[in-house]
């Protein structure tokens, strides 16, 4: 039963981060996957984060955003900003670790079994957490 | 920090291709920070028939911070200031969000010459009359957008309309049936 439901969340989370490429930050109306203002590379530079509202902005705009207003708003909706957790696997942080992980990995395969274990291992422990789709 | 030039343009290319909503906004110059707008006044009110500029300056920061917006045609209104159009309108203020626009703005500006929020007002004066003789400020309010926001010359008007499209005399034709009113002329064109 639980393990079902955890599929369903899977698959929504995927949906969403990847048909938002068509889809413009309401803040900088840039696509997701281009470039923000501030930002040098599309992709791993500017990551997509999450409030719990279910707004998305790249995290450079919604930080600059958080640091020039007083209240903590989200830019959309108005509600009390409050990031999204890490539950689905699209934590910032840890995204952006895995993505980075993972050009990392394709860059140097064959330079060392080590690191090839270590990005097995990654995959391994997410797939715990959110079941092979 | 400079500004956001990419934003900036992708708004005006917005609202040039959306001419059913009646605002305008065009470069003052050559920099992407000084702009003018243009607000139609709103059918039912005293300001109907009117055509209010705008003046447009974006900060630095913006869309982190609200577009300075200033009323640059005379207009009697509890939240905008007879002497110097300053306006008194929370999305220019503290309800300012990223994800609004120059045009939303402008169509706020627009709700604003609809509803007068004479409990914070900008005037002091035009508020006092607005609450004290509610005819008399319809009046004065009326009497100011005819010496001062409805455009005098026909033929300006007129010329507005064809660099939109259309024919001469389309454009004359539309006119008359909207007694002048150009919005509703090209609402009819358009239509
Ligand atoms: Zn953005
Ligand atoms: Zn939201």
């Amino acid at each position: 039963m639980a393990f079902s439901i955890r599929i369903c969340k899977w698959h929504g989370v995927a949906a969403w981060t990847w048909d938002a490429g068509d889809d413009v930050c309401g803040i900088c109306r840039s696509p997701f996957d281009g470039c923000p203002p501030d930002g040098k590379y599309p992709g791993d530079d500017s990551p997509v984060i999450w409030g719990v509202c279910e707004h998305a902005f790249h995290i450079q705009c919604i930080n600059k955003w958080l640091a020039s207003s007083s209240e903590q708003r989200c830019p959309m909706c108005r509600r009390a900003w409050e990031y999204k957790s890490g539950l689905e696997g699209d934590q910032p942080g840890q995204d952006e670790e895995d993505r980075r992980e993972g050009s990392d990995a394709m860059e140097e395969q064959g330079e060392g079994d080590q690191e090839d274990e270590y990005v097995t291992d990654e995959e391994g422990g997410d797939a715990m957490d959110t079941p092979v789709h | 920090m400079t500004l956001d030039a990419g934003r900036i343009n992708k708004e005006l290319k917005e609202i040039s291709k959306d001419v059913a909503s009646g605002v305008e906004v065009q470069l003052r110059g050559s920099g992407l920070n000084k702009l003018v707008g243009y607000v139609p006044g709103p059918k039912d009110t005293p300001y109907e028939g009117g055509r209010y500029e705008v003046d447009i300056n974006l900060d630095e920061q913006y869309p982190f911070v609200p577009p300075k917006m200033r009323f640059v045609t005379k207009v009697w209104h509890p939240n905008i200031s007879s002497a110097n159009g300053a306006i008194c309108l929370d999305v220019l203020k503290d309800q300012w969000s990223p994800a609004l626009t120059i045009k939303t703005a402008l169509l706020s500006l627009q709700a604003l010459l609809s509803s007068p929020q004479p409990d914070d007002p900008q005037d002091a004066v035009v508020a006092k009359q607005y609450l004290d003789d509610r005819k008399l400020f319809e009046r004065t309010a009326r009497h100011w957008t005819e010496a001062f926001a409805i455009p005098k010359n026909e033929d300006e008007v007129c010329m507005r309309i064809m660099e939109m499209g259309f024919s001469k005399e389309a454009a004359q034709k539309a006119l008359k049936e909207a007694n002048g009113d150009e919005n509703i002329a090209l609402e009819k064109l358009l239509g």
